[in-house]
């Protein structure tokens, strides 16, 4: 279980995050949501130790992250980074493997149980008939679901993700999501997730986090935390909640457009930049 | 799906090439030079049968020695070249991208400005000097590079080329100062720096083999580096800790090896670009084969420079880029669709 108590983090003097306090259980999956730049990488990074805390602490399973040997805090927490540039020259067993990292000695020398522990990954991420494939030429969402496979060979309690579904089209963020619930459920993993799509999160997540300006804004089900009075502030938009119509879970729709529109004066605009470039010339 | 062997096969295919080709070099560069050795003289000396006492002192004061100076500083660019390419993640990295080479000119080329050789030191100043110069180069770099815990590749990259350009200046000015041992430094700047006997084998022996062994042992970990510091944190790897040990590593094995032999471009850059192309970037293999590798072309550079223009010894830095950039392009073209395009 990962518990989070008053955290406080920054780059340098910079505050990001003020008295974030929140746990995960086990077999629970939790959304992290929040406007662009409202420091949610910024959580994933503090948890998974990248950041110095500048106030508060990170539980992972009762113990203090502090205390813990880099091995010991990658055997309880794994983290699912968005994708990158992922070295192309690595095939898709081999980089689930380098999940079993912390259980290996500095040779990497690995034995049968951590071949099974890779096994099972791409069984449970659908990834097994990739193995050889080299993962610079799979989809996006393919890697995401090998970055799923590795963080699982880490065989951790605890599961981070970062805006795991953002290249991913919408069929493929539902049957990602689907994967997240049912190994949070049958593993008892404690999965936080930062999302961005807020109607997805209200399909899938259990509970909701949601910052705002570095500060934790409300936590609670869908039902609790989706609703006008607590979103249209946060995302400065006059959102509006219905109940979805199969589900009934809450949907949230955004603004339309405005009705009138100023005139932005673009002859004006090119007109300026002719005459800059003219002067620049001259 | 069980364990993969899909890779065994190959590995030991590739490595038994990798040896037979190191095996190839060795006995041609004990054989050709000055005076060819024939092969059945070369083993009967060995045998302890009858040989001509001349054949027998050639091979055992020079030409073995000479091999086995050849074949270290080989496995140092070599294993350097891969450690460093992956440890930056950037294909243009080599051994002497932090600034070994030039740390290490500008202490043999101040040695030789200083007429150094002359002093208590004797011939060993310049080996000295050399390897002062690029220790001391190395620990600026990564001092300068630091950015409060961390010491992040590019960075470090950077500090490298301005200290390298900083040194290089610095050996040019020495060099103009010093026209008596213009020839002298132009050769050793150009890997003509080869000492003879076999006590620099000796001496560089021990740095050598500890930088080889340290890297040989991190293949796993440049592994788990090539997908960047955050995620090699969060699989478990002590990012710093890891990065300054081979950083420490792969500079001793490579300022051993160009303080007794000069500056030899072109063998640490290549060599694991050839294994790349040809086997595949896993750095549990990479480092072996590029130390293999860097041995064995090094060692076939070094038989061509005493050939080619005997008696007179060309530097072998001249016939690694002579000889090696042709092949190098010959084989990018075939492949680089395969390996080099990114999707």
């Amino acid at each position: 279980m990962l518990e989070i108590n008053s955290l406080s983090v920054g780059y340098n003097d910079r505050i990001i995050l003020n008295d974030i306090s929140l746990s995960v259980h086990p077999g629970e999956v939790v959304a992290l949501i929040g406007p662009n730049g409202t420091g949610k990488s910024t959580l994933v990074r503090a948890i998974s130790g990248v950041l110095p805390l500048q106030g508060g602490n990170i539980r992972l399973c009762g113990r203090n992250i502090k205390s813990l040997t880099a091995d010991a805090r990658a055997r309880s927490l794994a983290v699912v980074p968005q994708i990158q540039s992922l070295p192309a020259s690595f095939n898709v067993y081999q980089t689930i493997l380098l999940g079993r990292t912390p259980y290996l000695g500095w040779l990497g020398q690995a034995g049968v149980r951590d071949h099974d522990a890779v096994c099972q990954a791409m069984l449970q991420t659908k990834t097994d008939h990739l193995a050889e494939r080299s993962i610079g030429e799979l989809s996006g969402g393919e890697q995401q679901r090998v970055l799923v496979a590795r963080a699982l060979a880490q065989a951790t309690p605890i599961l981070v993700m970062d805006e795991p579904t953002n290249h991913l089209d919408v069929s493929h963020q539902t049957a990602f999501l689907n994967m997240i619930r049912q190994l949070a459920v049958q593993c008892q993993l404690a999965v936080l997730v930062a999302l961005h799509d807020l109607n997805l999160t209200s399909l899938y997540a259990d509970r909701v986090v949601v910052l705002s300006d570095g500060y934790l804004k409300a936590v609670g089900t869908p039902e609790q935390v989706f609703s006008e009075e607590i979103l249209s502030p946060i995302y400065g938009n006059q959102l509006r909640v219905i109940t979805h119509p199969e589900y009934g879970t809450p949907l949230v729709l955004p603004a339309g457009p405005e009705q009138e529109y100023a005139p932005c004066g673009r002859g004006y605009r090119i007109e300026t930049s002719v005459e800059t470039r003219v002067h620049a010339y001259a | 799906m069980s364990r993969p062997n899909f890779l065994m096969k190959r590995s030991l295919q590739i490595y038994l090439t990798s040896f037979g080709i190191l095996t190839v070099t060795i006995v041609l560069s004990v054989v050709v030079g000055a005076v060819f050795i024939p092969l059945d003289e070369m083993f009967s000396v060995f045998l302890d049968t009858s040989t001509t006492e001349a054949f027998s002192a050639i091979l055992l004061k020079v030409r073995i020695p000479h091999m086995v100076l050849i074949l270290l500083t080989g496995s140092a660019l070599g294993g350097s070249g891969a450690a460093y390419q992956g440890l930056f993640r950037n294909p243009l990295a080599d051994p002497y991208l932090i600034g070994v080479a030039s740390g290490a000119s500008l202490g043999a080329v101040f040695a030789m400005s200083t007429q150094l050789p002359n002093s208590a030191l004797g011939f060993y100043a310049i080996p000295v000097a050399a390897f002062i110069g690029s220790v001391v180069t190395v620990f600026l770099v990564y001092s300068l590079a630091r950015v409060g815990k961390t010491v992040p590749a590019t960075t470090m990259i950077l500090a490298g080329v301005a200290v390298s350009s900083f040194a290089t200046s610095l050996t040019s000015f020495l060099m103009l100062r010093s026209s008596g041992e213009l020839h002298r430094a132009v050769s050793w700047l150009m890997g003509g720096g080869t000492m003879g006997g076999w006590d620099p084998v000796l001496a560089s022996l021990p740095y050598i083999l500890i930088g080889l062994g340290v890297l040989l042992a991190s293949g796993h970990a440049l592994n788990v580096l090539q997908f960047g510091d955050e995620q090699a944190h969060n699989l478990g790897l002590h990012v710093e800790r890891t990065k300054l040990l081979l950083i420490l590593s792969a500079s001793l094995a490579t300022a051993a090896a160009v303080s007794f032999s000069g500056v030899i471009g072109f063998v640490g850059l290549i060599v694991p670009h050839v294994v790349r192309i040809l086997w595949g970037a896993d750095y549990r293999h990479m480092i072996p084969l590029s130390i293999l590798g860097g041995a064995s072309m090094l060692l076939a550079a070094d038989a061509l420079a005493r050939t080619v223009l005997a008696p007179q010894v060309l530097p072998v830095g001249i016939i690694t880029a002579l000889a090696g950039a042709p092949f190098f392009l010959w084989l990018l073209r075939g492949v680089r669709n395969q390996v080099f395009a990114q999707p």
